[in-house]
């Protein structure tokens, strides 16, 4: 095995703990900025959701803003945004860069595109269910929770999956501001020197963390389907 | 009256950027406690947002909706919740939720009501019983069938103790056999608990089958109430006829127009046992005519009988004014439905 593994990752090989360390930072960058993404973009998502025209709090206003402001974020591409929100991110994090420093931009990047996918999960929930529980005297509060966050639970659970597969696209880009990765891995020890069995083995890597956010997504969709 | 529902003046107009939708205009309902109150309209008619107004799941734009005296349009939000717990309500598409077992729908309203877990167990147990679906407690809606999930919507909207429960189309989305079981159980409800129902449909059988009272809607107005005997047998609105005409077929026999110039149609309506085929021959030997029964049948509506017998008759227009009058004198209605002789 051990012999196997030297022979096709060679530069791998060499220094594995460096190939691990990438892993784990990959790992701890899509778990704080996944967690900290789902909690604001759920929040936004509800908002929404509620304040548009047919939503139970409608709000022009507030709908308006909101969703421009989404958008405005949604546009703006990764790499930019991570210098423009250069000065937030040490005011709130105290550096700009390594994990710490990468946190910020990646929840301020996948946060609106939740937003949209709870918008839409929410949205896909029937309005009749709504009204049924308007009519048995439920609140603003009950409703969200009751109603539209238990009935899409399957729909929000395909969301998610959706946004931490492409979170974890974006951490690939975190070597800019030194906070390493499998993404940095790949380009700066592998690409860099042509040592392609490093690229692969990131690859593999990603390809198996995608695959296990997509299993934990689809599973948890199945349970809360009847 | 001091209990029941008061609709007073309600108007309900939906915005829009062309043209308001007037979707209810001034309309003003009494129904009183325990009766079950039909209200019947075309697709379009605004029979469904009257419904709504009366829970306030649609506020009015104008009006006053009373609840044995309580005037639900001036409560505050959280008083309004209370009420609506004294309101339940059924829907056409069932509305029950899909990621919850049935037991779990029916207890939903029972959350945050002070109940402890046994006490709610017990009383979603007796609900269920009571729908007769006690062995589905552990389904999921999408197990049931649709009379089954309107059973568990029912036992649903019962769970709070309602006084008054709105159906909405209730069976408009089942078969004819399924729409009768659950009339019956809203009958046997109502019989038992004393509960008021107001019923939303455009199925006249439902009326006929169920309600005491029934109010006819069209254009957003009341054009026609009463108790459901007298609309049956004596409708004076035209959308009230085309409701209550079942026995449509003859109008389309004499629509075809008839060979012989002399030749009416007659629709004789009767109460109970006043009239019979002998009155036929009576007058048949009386005015020297041809009568030619078409179709009869005697239905029970609300517990009264009411017979309808469609006849042909050939006679000239003296004759038949004859006729007319003899009808009138035994208190059966006729009423000229076509033919050569007849006004419209």
């Amino acid at each position: 095995m051990q012999d196997l593994l030297t022979e096709w990752f060679p530069y791998v090989m060499k220094k594995p703990e460096q190939f691990l360390q990438s892993i784990g930072e990959t790992l701890t960058m899509t778990l704080w900025a996944g967690s900290l993404m789902f909690v604001l973009g759920l929040i936004l998502g509800i908002i929404l959701t509620m304040t548009r025209e047919q939503g139970i709090l409608a709000n022009k206003a507030v709908y308006q803003v909101l969703d421009k402001v989404i958008n405005l974020f949604r546009s703006i591409p990764f790499v930019i945004l991570i210098a423009v929100l250069m000065n937030l991110t040490k005011f709130i994090m105290g550096t700009r860069i390594g994990v710490k420093g990468v946190i910020v931009p990646l929840v301020v990047g996948s946060a609106p595109f939740f937003a949209r996918q709870v918008e839409a999960a929410l949205c896909g929930v029937d309005a009749g269910l709504v009204e049924a529980a308007k009519a048995m005297g439920v609140g603003h509060l009950g409703i969200i929770i009751r109603v539209y966050l238990r009935e899409g639970t399957a729909a929000l659970a395909r969301g998610t999956t959706i946004t931490i597969i492409n979170l974890i696209g974006l951490t690939a880009m975190a070597g800019y501001v030194g906070a390493g990765g499998l993404g940095d891995y790949a380009i700066t020890s592998g690409y860099n020197y042509n040592r392609m069995d490093i690229v692969w083995a990131s690859v593999i890597a990603i390809v198996a963390i995608v695959t296990t956010v997509q299993a934990i997504g689809a599973l948890i969709a199945k349970k809360s389907t009847h | 009256m001091s209990g029941g529902i008061i609709l007073d003046h309600i108007v309900k107009t939906f915005p829009d950027r062309d043209s308001p939708v007037h979707a209810v205009q001034d309309v003003s309902l009494r129904i009183g406690e325990g009766e079950i109150y039909g209200i019947v309209g075309f697709s379009g008619a605004g029979k469904s947002t009257l419904v709504r107004c009366i829970n306030l799941l649609e506020r009015p734009t104008s009006g006053r909706v009373l609840i044995d005296k309580v005037e639900l349009t001036a409560l505050r939000p959280q008083a309004l919740k209370a009420e609506r717990r004294k309101i339940g309500m059924i829907f056409q598409q069932f509305n029950l939720f899909a990621t919850r077992t049935v037991f779990e729908n029916v207890a939903f309203p029972l959350k945050h009501t002070g109940l402890s877990k046994a006490q709610i167990a017990q009383k979603v147990t007796s609900l269920l019983k009571y729908v007769e679906l006690e062995n589905k407690a552990s389904a999921y809606p999408s197990q049931l069938s649709g009379g089954q999930k309107q059973r568990v919507a029912i036992a649903r909207a019962l769970a709070t103790d309602p006084k008054i429960l709105l159906c909405d189309e209730a069976t408009s989305a089942l078969d004819p056999i399924t729409t009768s079981s659950i009339l019956k159980l809203l009958k046997k409800l109502n019989q038992e608990t004393g509960i008021t129902i107001v019923v939303i449909t455009h199925q006249m059988q439902v009326v006929k089958e169920l309600c005491h009272k029934v109010a006819v809607m069209e254009h957003g107005k009341v054009v026609e109430e009463g108790d459901v005997f007298d609309i049956f047998a004596w409708p004076k609105h035209p959308v009230t006829r085309n409701f209550v005409a079942s026995a449509g077929n003859v109008e389309e026999e004499a629509a075809a127009a008839p060979a012989d110039l002399n030749d009416r149609y007659l629709r004789l309506k009767y109460i109970g046992d006043s009239a019979n085929d002998a009155v036929i021959s009576q007058i048949s030997r009386r005015f020297d005519a041809d009568i030619s029964i078409l179709s009869g049948s005697i239905e029970t509506i609300d517990g009264k009988s009411l017979g309808q017998l469609n006849v042909r008759v050939n006679a000239d227009a003296g004759r038949l004014t004859a006729i007319l009058d003899y009808l009138k004198d035994l208190r059966i209605e006729a009423e000229v439905i076509g033919g050569a002789g007849s006004a419209d």
